[in-house]
């Protein structure tokens, strides 16, 4: 050994791995290299067959989203446990990382330069060897409370399948031999402890060398060797296995962060009609109908099931996970001539509710209901949708609402309510969307009225577009009938654009999202508000004002289409309050809600199997033992009231207009 | 194999038809049209008869103006493979749009003439049977369900009749009406509409085809259902028994 060892605070690297281990390790290393850069090439290769995406993203943004997100791990952290236990083998692992890359850069960089030591030295050295020290016990913490997660075990998530757990042993058992290693070593090298004090720096390594003292020191190197070499092997099949399992999203995940398509679940991507006429297809049936950044979103998967564990078709025992569909589409060949099938059957299709829940939950930001609506597209192209959800876009189509009624009784409702028309009225201060429920439904007709009720009360000066309003398009686009939206969108944004007013109010969630959000992309640019924002404005400016009474309890079932999809959480609460409910918060709600099981045009579809979403959505409510269920939505008041009357219950379902109608002040009449 | 499928433009399903002033005629200003809901099936039926197959060809027939094009390009947005439109206006009654069939069935010379088993707007039901009789083909009404002979020579059908089901086998050619239990119609999709516009379409005026011969029946009015008081939602049995005693019921 050389004498200098001692001199110079450093320590010798591969120190005891005889000249056959070191080749064996650049032998691995580069076999094991070779097979992780053909698995990457594989994947990139079947990208590269899927349709050009649109736009990019700057440089800047992505940065820093990366930073918010794979650095800082921001979306993971969201599930307590599970966000600590990956936070800590990621951060454990990324210095790791680091310090391996510092080792082989004093190594090769030593013997390019001729020099005996590069960098690695003093304190340097001590710094980089306690830093690895603290961060290599965060892996191994991380690790053990990830398998403890696991054998606790739990309903969706985490999974514990075979792989699961023997990828965390993998990585245990490459983390422990690494400590081992340095401890044999630094009993044993360069003369023993007292030589290089200096290692108490290390002190992990340190500690375990304390408990080898008096072992012979050739049985020390033996073992040393034997560690390393175990360590090494299981180093290099690792990096093998990277591209071949879950273990990709080590690639894939920070790749998809920076890249993802900047877009509101509820914003769905548009078809161009000119394309579908000139290749005949429409959605996606293969691999390669989707588009390059969709494809490489799904091989980000982690299959960390928080998508399933949050999805109300998953928890309710229906055919779909959407964690299921991400894995299938990235397994299956890019050869297949349909993705369509057993695994990705219609039923999968048809049992999502479009609620976006597991797209807000995604920590890699992939668009699980993107991908399922371009496959529900698929459906439509085929003619496969049959029954009543078929029944509802034909209605859609033929008479601007979905339950088939006659255009001309739209405005039955208003019938000597005194509301104006446009054609009366032809600049109001907001022009009222009734929306198809609001305009035929009974139950929701009651809640049109009880806002006419509210904007007569405030002064508002508002008009209606009576019988000219029809359907906005949104059932047949979350069905995946991109044709009739487009023609419904059409015809509404032609009526819109003809018409002068301030700003659009809404009732319904799904007619606000379709013309906030999708109908500039088809040239319609409005400025729409929600009645529940309406309403706190118009307290808040003092316009609207409610006779104090005692507070009743009550919960808020959020709309899926307001709260999470247009981040609209606290208005609706603020406005209920001040119509005197005190508001107890369920457990799922605002961005985090359960929804009530109507969307995605499941308003049409049968419910067979499984648990009833707004069954097990009415219970979750109960736990905070409302004397009344608020609602901001038709299809919620449709779906909570049916879930109320199947058990029976004394607990009203009512909107928010209606609650902040009934405190309206007596008229002085 | 061909096929051929009549079939008739009628108001949407849900629309509310009023009668237009005077009584005489019907007010369909701002009423939607569709496929007959049985001719769908029919169509239906056709497709899913050639997808069986692997080959063949479905020829959509209908006898109407110029407004009934929309109707074929739906048949065709399903999946038919063109279509013939016999010019002719709204006076015609069940005989002559029978003879107008017959004479494009006569050209076409299908194996099979499927139709629906009436029409949802006068209901009568007339026509398959005036058709397969001026053809002097066997025919098989309100089917619900079709099933081809392996060589191809004859349809086994069962046909909902009153008090049950009965089976029936026609030697082709024949013609067999729909039932709504035959099937359920696919969704017109949207490749299938872009590829329906370019589908060929024939036009024939009635008079190039045959002579359809006079006009034997002709509407002349219409008066409407008196409306129904509306109904009473009562709070008890006994409420009711009391209702039931005032209006002297029981």
């Amino acid at each position: 050994m050389s004498p200098l060892i001692a001199a110079v605070v450093t320590r010798e690297i591969l120190w005891n791995v005889p000249s056959w281990a070191r080749a064996l390790m650049y032998l691995l290393f580069l076999a094991a290299l070779a097979v992780c850069v053909l698995g990457i090439v594989r994947k990139v290769r079947a990208w590269r067959k899927g349709r050009e995406s649109g736009v990019s993203v700057s440089a800047a943004k992505a940065l820093g989203r990366l930073w918010r997100d794979a650095i800082l791990q921001a979306r993971i952290w969201r599930s307590g446990a599970a966000g600590l236990s990956h936070a800590l083998v990621f951060w454990g692992f990324v210095v790791l990382f680091i310090g391996t890359c510092i080792v082989a850069l004093e190594d090769y960089g030593g013997w390019l330069l001729g020099r005996e030591h590069l960098f690695f030295t003093g304190n340097f050295y001590l710094g980089v060897s306690f830093a690895l020290e603290v961060f290599g016990i965060f892996f191994l913490v991380g690790l053990v409370l990830a398998l403890a997660r696991r054998k606790a075990g739990g309903g969706f998530r985490p999974l514990n399948r075979r792989i699961d757990i023997a990828l965390l042993w993998l990585f245990l058992v490459i983390g422990l031999s690494g400590f081992v290693t340095e401890g044999l070593r630094i009993a044993a090298a360069g003369g023993g402890m007292e030589e290089h004090p200096y290692e108490r720096w290390s002190f992990v390594g340190w500690g375990l060398a304390v408990c080898l003292r008096g072992v012979e020191p050739a049985l020390l190197e033996l073992c040393h060797l034997a560690v390393w070499l175990l360590h090494m092997v299981l180093s290099m099949s690792f990096i093998a296995l990277i591209p071949y399992c879950k273990l990709r999203h080590i690639f894939f995940a920070p790749l998809n962060i920076a890249l993802r398509e900047d877009r509101k679940a509820g914003r769905y991507e548009g078809v161009s009609l000119e394309e579908v006429e000139e290749t005949g297809r429409y959605g996606v049936a293969t691999k390669a109908d989707f588009t390059r950044r969709q494809l490489l979103s799904f091989d980000a998967c982690t299959e960390c099931a928080r998508c399933q564990t949050v999805c109300p078709a998953t928890t309710t025992g229906k055919p779909l996970s959407p964690m299921k569909v991400v894995l299938d589409i990235a397994g299956a060949e890019a050869s297949a001539d349909s993705l369509h099938g057993e695994e990705i059957s219609p039923d999968v299709l048809w049992a999502c509710t479009s609620c976006g829940a597991c797209v807000e939950e995604c920590p890699v930001y992939i668009d699980q209901l993107g991908a399922i609506v371009d496959l529900r597209r698929h459906l439509v192209a085929e003619g496969e949708i049959r029954g009543s959800a078929q029944g509802a876009l034909r209605s859609v189509g033929a008479a601007g609402n979905p339950w088939g009624m006659p255009r001309e009784e739209r405005a039955s409702w208003s019938e000597g309510l005194d509301v104006p028309t446009i054609e009366e009225e032809p600049s109001p201060e907001v022009l009222f969307w009734i929306g198809c429920a609001g305009s035929y439904d009974r139950r929701s007709r009651k809640v049109t009225e009880a806002m006419v009720r509210i904007l007569k009360a405030a002064g508002v000066r508002f008009a209606i577009l009576g019988k000219s309003e029809c359907c906005t398009g949104d059932p047949a686009r979350r069905m995946g009938d991109e044709f009739t939206y487009t023609e419904l969108a059409g015809t509404n944004i032609e009526t819109l654009s003809a018409a002068s007013f301030e700003r659009i109010l809404t009732t319904c969630p799904h007619c606000f999202n379709a013309i906030a959000n999708e109908y500039p992309d088809l040239g319609g640019d409005y400025e729409v508000v929600h009645h529940s924002e309406f309403i706190e404005e118009l307290i808040s400016t003092g316009r609207l004002e409610l006779d104090e009474v005692a507070p009743i309890r009550g919960t808020l079932h959020d709309p899926c289409y307001l709260a999470r999809q247009n981040d609209v959480v606290e208005a609706p609460r603020s406005a209920l309050r001040s119509a005197g409910l005190e508001v107890v918060e369920p457990e799922q709600s605002g961005k985090e809600g359960f929804c009530c099981g109507a969307g995605g045009g499941r308003m049409w579809m049968e419910e067979d199997t499984g648990e009833r979403i707004n069954s097990e959505r009415w219970r979750q409510l109960q736990e905070t033992e409302p004397e009344t269920v608020a609602v901001g939505c038709p299809f919620c008041m449709t779906m909570m009231t049916d879930a109320r009357d199947s058990v029976d219950s004394p607990v009203e379902v009512k909107d928010i207009a209606e609650l902040v109608a009934e405190r309206l002040p007596a008229s002085p009449s | 194999m061909k096929l051929l499928v009549t079939l008739k433009r009628t108001p949407q399903r849900d629309a509310r038809i009023r009668i237009a002033e005077g009584g005489d005629s019907l007010d369909l200003d701002n009423i939607q049209f569709e496929v007959n809901p049985f001719d769908e099936l029919a169509v239906e039926e056709a497709l899913r008869i050639r997808e069986t197959l692997g080959e063949a060809e479905v020829v959509v027939v209908t006898v109407g103006g110029e407004e009934s094009q929309q109707q074929l390009v739906s048949a065709m947005a399903m999946g038919a493979d063109r279509a013939v439109r016999i010019d002719g206006g709204g006076t015609l009654d069940s005989l002559q749009i029978a003879r107008a069939l017959a004479a494009v069935a006569a050209r076409e010379e299908p194996d099979l003439v499927l139709s629906g088993k009436l029409a949802v707007d006068d209901e009568c039901g007339q026509v398959p049977a005036m058709l397969a009789g001026l053809l002097g083909w066997p025919q098989a009404n309100q089917a619900s369900s079709i099933e081809l002979s392996a060589d191809g020579a004859s349809v086994t059908v069962v046909c909902e009749v009153d008090a049950g089901l009965e089976t029936l086998r026609l030697d082709l050619p024949a013609l067999v009406t729909a039932d709504l239990r035959l099937n359920e119609p696919r969704y017109a999709s949207l490749p299938g509409i872009m590829k329906a516009k370019k589908k060929p379409v024939e036009v024939l005026a009635i008079e190039e085809l045959c002579d359809p011969g006079a006009t034997r029946s002709r509407v002349t009015g219409f008066r409407a259902l008196q409306e129904k008081p509306p109904g009473a939602i009562l709070g008890s049995v006994d409420e009711l028994a009391e209702v039931l005693v005032e209006k002297k019921l029981i």
